[in-house]
């Protein structure tokens, strides 16, 4: 098992989603939710309160959408790595925006398990060779 | 991999990463000339008038062309042929990718022939629509992916039959929408019974079919049409239309709808599509 897990904050609006990659996450070893939003407020509140290793963040959301929450978040947490996982994100125009906006990947639904994989393993190494998991006080 | 745009797939493969995409929109935006611009560049409007046209759209949620023609600025032909070069002139991210020596040329090559044949399956066939349907962009795209997405999401075999106007609300217990707006607005429903509900919901949540409530059954339901509708509108946006999604809703406004029998290995559903 290793010392310090990724902390992964998971933003959606839907049920479903949230208990799909809370589900997909707890059977990571190396990963663990640390908590969960429904919208992007929420989220923006949540990374400043968790400060997570990873967000993944959907971007149609009532309220504030992913991309404002995004915006809002790089300009207050700037630190912070944001994945956005939506059912837009094969749109150019969404995608790009989100890279633009600091975006560090932009997956599109359905979730693919070896795609969500493999940017946690990525993520994960980031965090350790950074010198530990800079939220990684859970266990 | 499903629908995706070329900056996705080069990540996903591992060829380039999100910094080196980001630098290669930037250079984009440099590069590439707005209509405005190429109108001025083209001496079909001077500078003066494509500024007033940039202040009106700051009142006006209106793309450049069509405000400029509303102000007897520039013809639709011209609006067209301006497009046009636009599109053929236009940088695009595996050559800017190349332009930032972030790419080999020889690779890129080879990677847009892997990229068109992984998305080939995402090609829309021609399908016959009934009368209203006609001519809404989005509603074949819907239709022709609907069992494909289906598969992926709930593992339920589909068969779309053809579309009959509405008449009646469907006698389903759970129905839920979503709308597209834009060029060619769309509200896509799905409508099915406690068993094709649960299994959806189910099979896209991971979550055992007993633990799914009723506030579940729908979004489940609502999950799927996100996926389906968010596809659809990637590739439709390929094709220069531009449409939002808005979020999943309960209250379904069918009248002057097409509903399009599914047949299904789970349950009993239906599909129906409103143009907006």
């Amino acid at each position: 098992m290793p010392d310090k897990k990724l902390t992964v904050l998971i933003v959606d609006d839907s049920r479903t989603v949230l208990a799909q990659i809370e589900s997909f996450v707890a059977a990571n070893e190396t990963a663990e939710v640390v908590g969960t939003a429904r919208n992007g407020a929420e989220a923006v509140q949540q990374v400043s309160r968790l400060k997570p290793d990873l967000v993944l963040m959907d971007i149609v959301m009532p309220d504030v959408d992913g991309l404002s929450a995004l915006r809002l978040i790089a300009a207050k947490n700037p630190e912070t790595r944001v994945a956005m996982l939506s059912s837009v994100g094969a749109m150019a125009s969404k995608a790009e925006e989100a890279f633009r906006l600091g975006a560090i990947q932009v997956m599109s639904k359905p979730i693919d398990e070896d795609v969500l994989g493999a940017l946690l393993a990525q993520e994960y190494e980031r965090a350790r060779s950074a010198g530990g998991s800079r939220a990684g006080g859970r266990q | 991999m499903g629908v995706q745009f070329f900056g996705q797939y080069l990540i996903e493969c591992g060829e380039v990463n999100a910094e080196q995409v980001r630098a290669a929109l930037n250079l984009m935006d440099v590069e590439n000339r707005s209509i405005g611009e190429l109108a001025v560049e083209g001496r079909l409007l001077s500078k003066a008038d494509a500024d007033k046209v940039n202040a009106e759209q700051r009142h006006r949620d209106m793309p450049f062309g069509e405000l400029a023609v509303e102000m007897g600025l520039l013809d639709e032909e011209q609006i067209d042929n301006l497009v046009q070069l636009q599109w053929r002139t236009r940088l695009r991210i595996g050559q800017a990718l190349v332009r930032l020596r972030h790419l080999d040329r020889a690779r890129l090559d080879e990677l847009l022939i892997r990229y068109e044949e992984d998305q080939e399956p995402h090609r829309i066939e021609n399908l016959e629509l009934p009368l209203g349907l006609e001519g809404n962009a989005l509603a074949p795209i819907v239709l022709d992916l609907f069992p494909n997405m289906m598969m992926r999401v709930a593992r339920i075999s589909t068969r779309v039959g053809c579309g009959e106007p509405i008449f009646e609300r469907p006698d389903f217990s759970v129905q839920i929408a979503v709308a597209v707006s834009g060029d060619s607005g769309l509200l896509v429903g799905l409508v099915g019974d406690e068993e094709f509900s649960r299994h959806v919901a189910a099979k896209a949540s991971g979550l055992d079919p007993d633990r799914i409530d009723a506030d579940m059954l729908l979004d489940g339901m609502g999950e799927f049409l996100n996926v389906l509708a968010g596809n659809a509108m990637a590739i439709a946006e390929r094709n220069g239309i531009e449409l939002e999604l808005e979020p999943p809703r309960a209250e379904i406004d069918v009248g002057s709808g097409f509903v399009f029998e599914l047949a299904v290995n789970v349950g009993t559903a239906a599909l129906i599509l409103k143009p907006l």
